[in-house]
C-alpha cells in the first residue's frame, strides 16, 4: 500500500525556474482562435508537473497581432509566440519555461534571421505604433477591475471628481483637441459643451456607440473586450463633465464577448462605488446599462440609435434638433463612439497639451487602425495621426501579401473611398483623407492588391448599403438600387457606353438628395473608384475585360501546361469534376462544365491555373 | 383594477400641492410639475391618463401649449384652469380642445368632481382593452411557449424600450419569432401588433421562420470580400443545395451571410453557432459541413 501511495505520487521538478508569467492574448481573433482551450492546457501541464507556484497563466488584453493568433508573451523575458497550437504547450514549457531556451518557429515576427532577444517594443510590427487607446495592450487581465486600477485605472475619475469642475474638464478636452473617433471628426470638446449648456431638460443622456458596424474595422470589438474599464471611466468622466445622469452603451450583437465584458465591468465599477449614487463620496450619481442592437448597419447612425435604444425600429430623422438638444427621449444626449471615450481617461490624467503634441496641426493624438485585407500583417495598430501609408502598410503590416503590387487602399468602411497606390505617403488625417475622396471613418484599413477588382469593390460595397438602406429617403432607397443595377450589368459583360456617365451622375444626386449620413456618403466608394480607376470601368464596358481576374463573367481559367505538375489537387478541389487528367501529367480543364469557382486557383501551389480575361473584340 | 395616473402641471406650488393631495386621496396616482421647457413629451412619454393644465403662462402659451397637447393626442381629457376665467377665454379653451374649463379659485375637490366622468370613461376604456388582450393571449394555443416568453417580458419589465431585447430573447428560447409570440408580446407591452411587427421585420437579427438546428454566417465584411468570402459563399451554397438565407431540406443549416463579425485579421472567416473558422478556403467548406448533424 505504502509502495503504491509512494509511486502515485507526482515526481518534483528538478529544475529550478525562476518566476514567469504567460500572457494568453484574449483578444477577438485569438479567442477565435482557441487561447481559451491554450489557457486550460497551460494550467493543466504546469500544474502536472508542479510549476504552478511559480509559472502564472494569465489572460492578457488584445496586442493587436491578429495575423498569428492565438498570440502569446512570457514575461519578463518579453517573448512573444504565435500561431500556438495546444500541441506546442508542452515544448513551450519544457523549452523556454524550464531551459530557458528560445523555440524559433513560433517568435513573431517570424522571420528566418531573428535576432536574439528582443524587447516587445521593438519588433518590427510593433516600432512605429504610439499606445494611448491601447495602452495596457498585452498587461491587464480584461475581467479585472483590479488590474486596470493598479495601471492608472480610475485614476482620472478621482482626479477630476476631486480636483476639477465640469467646465474644467470640458476645458481640457478641448485643449486636447480631441476629435470624434467615430467618422466625421466633429471635436469632442465642443460636442460636449453644447449639450452641458442645453436648457432643453434637466435630464441628460449620453451614449457610448458600439454599434461598429463598418465592414472590416474591428478596434470598437476589441477595446470593448480587452479594455472595458477604459470605455467606462471615459463615460463616467463624460457624464461629470455634460451633467448625465445615465448612459448607454449600444453593442452590436455580432459582438457577444464585447458584451459580456463591458457588462462585467459596469458589474465591477458598481461594486466599487465607480457608478451609482455618489460617486467616490462625491454628490455626483451616474450610472450606465447596455444596449444590444439587433443588426442593422443604420443604426451606427446617432439618431437611428437613439431610435432604436427607445425600442423603435432604428430609422434615422433629419437634424436639426441635433441630440445635443433633443435626443433619447426629447432630453439632450452625447453621443461618442468606443475609441473616442477611451481617449478621455489620458487626456485628463496627463493633460490636454500633452496629447496636442502628438498628431498633425489639425488631427491630434493617435487614431487606432485595423489594417487587413491583402497584407502581410494583419492587426490593431495604433498610430499617432500624419503617419503616412507606407509606413503603415509596409514598415508595420510588412508589405502586400505574397509580394504582391498595392493597387489601393480603402478607408472609412462603406462611406469611405479607395486612395490609389500612387498617393502611398499620404499622412493619414482626417483632413488629408478627405482631400484624397475618402474619410477617416472608424479606421478600417483594407488593403488591395493587384488582384482585387475595383468595379467589383464598388459594386460590394453599393450592395452592401442598398441592403442596409432603411427606406425612409428615395434617394437613398431608389438611387441605390439603380447603381447596383448598373453596376451588375458592368461586372457581368453587359456594360452599355453612357453607362459609366450614368452611374457618375445618379451618385452624385444620391449624395446631395439623401436624408442621414449612410446614404449621403453611400456613393463614395463609387466616385472615388471612378476618379482613380477609371480605366478599368472603361475596360469592363468597353473592352469586356476584368483586368484583376475577378469577374466572372469576363475569365476563363484554364490550366498552364508547362506550370502543371500533375499533383491532382485541383481535380480534387474541383466540385463540378471539370478537371481531369492523370498523375504526373498536366490536367486538363473541360470549360463546358466549368463554374468559375476559384477553387483550383485556390489550392494550386504552382500558379499552374491562370485566369485569363476573354478577348472580345 | 386599473391604477389611472394624473398629469398635473400647475405653477404656484400651494395648489399644486392641494390638488396633488385631492388627486391622491380618491386614488389616482398624480404626476405634479412646476415648469418644463418640453411638457409634450413629457407628458407623451408618460402617457397620463388626465392632465390638468395651467393656463397661464405669459403671451398666450398656455392655448398654445393646451392645442399642442391635443394634437399630439386628441384622446387625452385635459382640464384647464386659470386665475382670471372668462367667458372667452372659456369659448378659446374649448375650441383648442379642452375637456373642460374652471377658475383656479374653486377649491380642488371641484377640479376632481370635474375630472372624475372623464377618468371614469378612460378606466371603462382601458380595462375593455385589457380583457381584449387577455381574450387574444387565451387564443395562443401553446402554452410552453407563453411561460416562457411572459417569463421574459416579466423579466425586461413590460416597457416599450425593452421591446428589442425581449424579441431577441424570445428568438434566442424558440430559434424563430412565431407570429403567436409577435401577438402575445404586442398585448404585454400595450403598444400594436404592428409596432412589433415593424421591429421584427426591420433588423436583420429576426427571423419570422424556423431555422435550421445550426446557423452557418459566412462573413462579407470587406476583408473577407477582398479574401474571397463570396466564393466561399457560393461554396456553402452549392455544397448545402440551398440559396444564401434558405434552410436544408432537413432542417440541419441555414445559410446566411453577415456583415462583418469583427474578426477580419483571420478573414475570411465562417460561423457556425458561434464558433468560429478563420482564413477558410472552399477546400475546407465540405469538412466544416460534415462536423455537424
Amino acid at each position: 500500500m505504502i509502495r503504491k501511495a509512494k509511486h502515485k505520487t507526482p515526481r518534483k521538478t528538478k529544475a529550478k525556474v525562476a518566476s514567469k508569467t504567460i500572457n494568453i492574448c484574449h483578444g477577438t481573433s485569438c479567442i477565435e482562435a482557441g487561447s481559451g482551450q491554450l489557457e486550460v492546457a497551460f494550467e493543466a501541464a504546469l500544474r502536472h508537473k508542479s510549476l504552478s507556484a511559480d509559472v502564472k497563466v494569465r489572460p492578457g488584453r488584445c496586442m493587436g497581432y491578429c495575423h498569428v493568433a492565438p498570440v502569446l508573451t512570457i514575461e519578463p523575458d518579453g517573448v512573444t509566440y504565435g500561431n500556438v497550437k495546444l500541441s506546442d504547450v508542452e515544448r513551450i514549457i519544457d523549452k523556454h519555461v524550464i531551459g530557458g531556451k528560445i523555440l524559433k518557429d513560433l517568435l513573431v515576427p517570424a522571420e528566418p534571421a531573428y535576432p536574439s532577444l528582443q524587447p516587445l517594443s521593438r519588433a518590427g510590427f510593433f516600432e512605429k505604433q504610439v499606445l494611448i487607446v491601447m495602452r495596457n495592450r498585452g498587461r491587464i487581465d480584461p475581467e479585472s477591475i483590479e488590474d486596470y486600477i493598479a495601471n492608472d485605472g480610475y485614476q482620472a475619475l478621482a482626479k477630476a471628481v476631486s480636483e476639477m469642475e465640469p467646465e474644467q474638464v470640458i476645458d481640457e478636452v478641448k485643449r486636447a483637441d480631441l476629435r470624434g473617433r467615430g467618422g466625421a471628426g466633429f471635436p469632442t470638446g465642443l460636442k460636449w459643451e453644447i449639450c452641458r449648456r442645453s436648457k432643453t431638460s434637466e435630464t441628460k443622456y449620453i451614449v457610448c456607440n458600439a454599434d461598429e458596424g463598418d465592414p472590416g474595422a474591428f478596434m470598437d470589438r476589441s477595446l470593448l473586450e480587452s479594455d472595458p474599464h477604459a470605455v467606462v471611466e471615459g463615460m463616467i468622466l463624460g457624464a461629470y463633465a455634460i451633467g448625465a445622469s445615465h448612459g448607454f452603451v449600444y453593442v452590436r450583437e455580432e459582438y457577444p464577448i464585447a458584451l459580456e465584458r463591458i457588462v462585467g465591468a459596469i458589474e465591477a465599477a458598481r461594486d466599487y462605488g465607480l457608478l451609482g449614487e455618489g460617486i467616490l463620496g462625491s454628490d455626483f450619481s451616474f450610472d450606465i446599462s447596455v444596449v444590444r442592437g439587433a443588426g442593422a448597419f443604420v443604426c451606427g447612425e446617432e439618431t437611428a440609435l437613439m431610435a432604436s435604444i427607445e425600442g423603435k425600429d432604428g430609422r434615422p430623422r433629419p437634424r436639426p434638433p441635433f441630440p445635443a438638444e433633443r435626443g433619447l427621449w426629447g432630453c439632450p444626449t452625447n453621443i461618442n463612439n468606443v475609441e473616442t471615450w477611451a481617449n478621455v481617461p489620458p487626456i485628463i490624467l496627463k493633460g490636454g497639451e500633452w496629447y496636442a503634441s502628438i498628431g498633425t496641426a489639425k488631427s491630434k493624438g493617435t487614431k487606432v487602425f485595423s489594417l487587413v485585407g491583402k497584407v502581410k500583417n494583419t492587426g490593431l495598430i495604433e498610430v499617432p495621426m500624419g503617419t503616412t501609408l507606407r509606413e503603415i502598410i509596409y514598415d508595420i503590416g510588412g508589405g502586400v501579401l505574397r509580394d504582391r503590387k498595392l493597387k489601393a487602399v480603402q478607408t472609412g468602411g462603406p462611406s469611405g473611398g479607395c486612395i490609389p497606390a500612387s498617393l502611398i505617403d499620404l499622412p493619414v488625417d482626417y483632413e488629408e483623407l478627405s482631400k484624397a475622396g475618402s474619410i477617416m471613418g472608424s479606421g478600417g484599413l483594407i488593403v488591395m492588391d493587384e488582384d482585387t477588382c475595383m468595379v467589383d469593390v464598388a459594386r460590394y460595397f453599393v450592395r452592401f448599403l442598398e441592403e442596409e438602406s432603411c427606406g425612409k429617403c428615395t434617394p437613398c432607397r431608389e438611387g441605390l438600387t439603380r447603381m447596383r443595377q448598373i453596376l451588375d450589368r458592368i461586372v457581368e459583360g453587359k456594360g452599355k457606353k453612357g453607362d459609366i456617365e450614368l452611374l457618375e451622375a445618379l451618385a452624385k444626386v444620391v449624395k446631395d438628395a439623401s436624408l442621414c449620413g449612410l446614404g449621403a456618403t453611400a456613393p463614395n466608394p463609387v466616385l472615388s473608384t471612378l476618379k482613380y480607376f477609371r480605366d478599368e470601368y472603361e475596360a469592363h464596358v468597353y473592352r469586356k475585360r476584368c483586368p484583376a481576374k475577378v469577374c466572372k463573367a469576363l475569365i476563363v481559367y484554364r490550366v498552364i501546361p508547362e506550370k502543371c505538375t500533375g499533383c491532382q489537387r485541383c481535380v480534387r478541389a474541383c466540385p463540378v469534376g471539370a478537371i481531369s487528367g492523370p498523375r504526373a501529367q498536366p490536367h486538363n480543364l473541360d470549360q463546358s462544365l466549368c463554374i468559375k469557382c476559384g477553387a483550383c486557383y485556390e489550392v494550386c501551389k504552382f500558379d499552374a491555373i491562370a485566369g485569363d480575361a476573354i478577348y472580345v473584340e | 383594477m386599473v391604477e389611472l395616473v394624473v398629469f398635473v402641471f400647475e405653477q404656484l406650488a400651494k395648489r399644486r400641492q392641494e390638488l396633488q393631495e385631492a388627486f391622491q386621496s380618491q386614488g389616482y396616482r398624480v404626476h405634479a410639475a412646476a415648469e418644463s421647457a418640453d411638457l409634450v413629451s413629457e407628458i407623451q412619454a408618460l402617457r397620463p391618463h388626465l392632465v390638468v393644465l395651467d393656463l397661464d403662462l405669459p403671451q398666450d402659451r398656455g392655448l398654445a401649449l393646451l392645442k399642442s397637447i391635443h394634437d399630439m393626442m386628441p384622446s387625452l381629457p385635459v382640464v384647464a384652469e386659470t386665475t382670471r376665467p372668462t367667458v372667452e377665454g372659456a369659448v378659446e379653451a374649448m375650441r383648442r380642445g379642452a375637456y373642460n374649463y374652471v377658475s383656479k379659485h374653486s377649491p380642488p375637490q371641484v377640479i376632481v368632481d370635474t375630472a372624475a366622468h372623464a377618468l371614469e370613461k378612460e378606466r371603462l376604456r382601458v380595462e375593455a382593452l385589457v380583457k381584449t388582450q387577455e381574450r387574444r393571449v387565451r387564443s395562443i394555443d401553446y402554452p410552453e411557449m407563453v411561460a416562457e416568453i411572459e417569463y421574459i417580458l416579466a423579466n425586461k419589465g413590460h416597457s416599450e424600450a425593452a421591446l428589442i431585447s425581449c424579441l431577441q430573447d424570445i428568438q434566442k428560447e424558440l430559434n424563430y419569432l412565431p407570429q403567436d409570440a409577435l401577438k402575445l408580446v404586442a398585448a404585454r407591452v400595450g403598444v400594436g401588433l404592428p409596432r412589433v411587427y415593424a421591429i421584427a421585420t426591420f433588423y436583420k437579427s429576426f427571423s419570422l421562420r424556423p431555422r435550421g438546428r445550426h446557423l452557418i454566417h459566412v462573413c462579407l465584411g470587406t476583408a473577407c470580400h477582398v479574401r474571397g468570402g463570396a466564393k466561399l459563399l457560393e461554396s456553402f451554397e452549392r455544397e448545402l443545395g440551398l440559396q444564401t438565407g434558405g434552410t436544408t431540406y432537413d432542417n440541419r443549416f441555414t445559410l446566411e451571410s453577415v456583415r462583418c463579425v469583427g474578426c477580419c485579421g483571420l478573414a475570411p472567416v465562417v460561423m457556425v453557432d458561434g464558433k468560429f473558422y478563420g482564413k477558410v478556403t472552399q477546400e475546407k467548406v465540405p469538412e466544416i459541413i460534415q462536423r455537424y448533424d
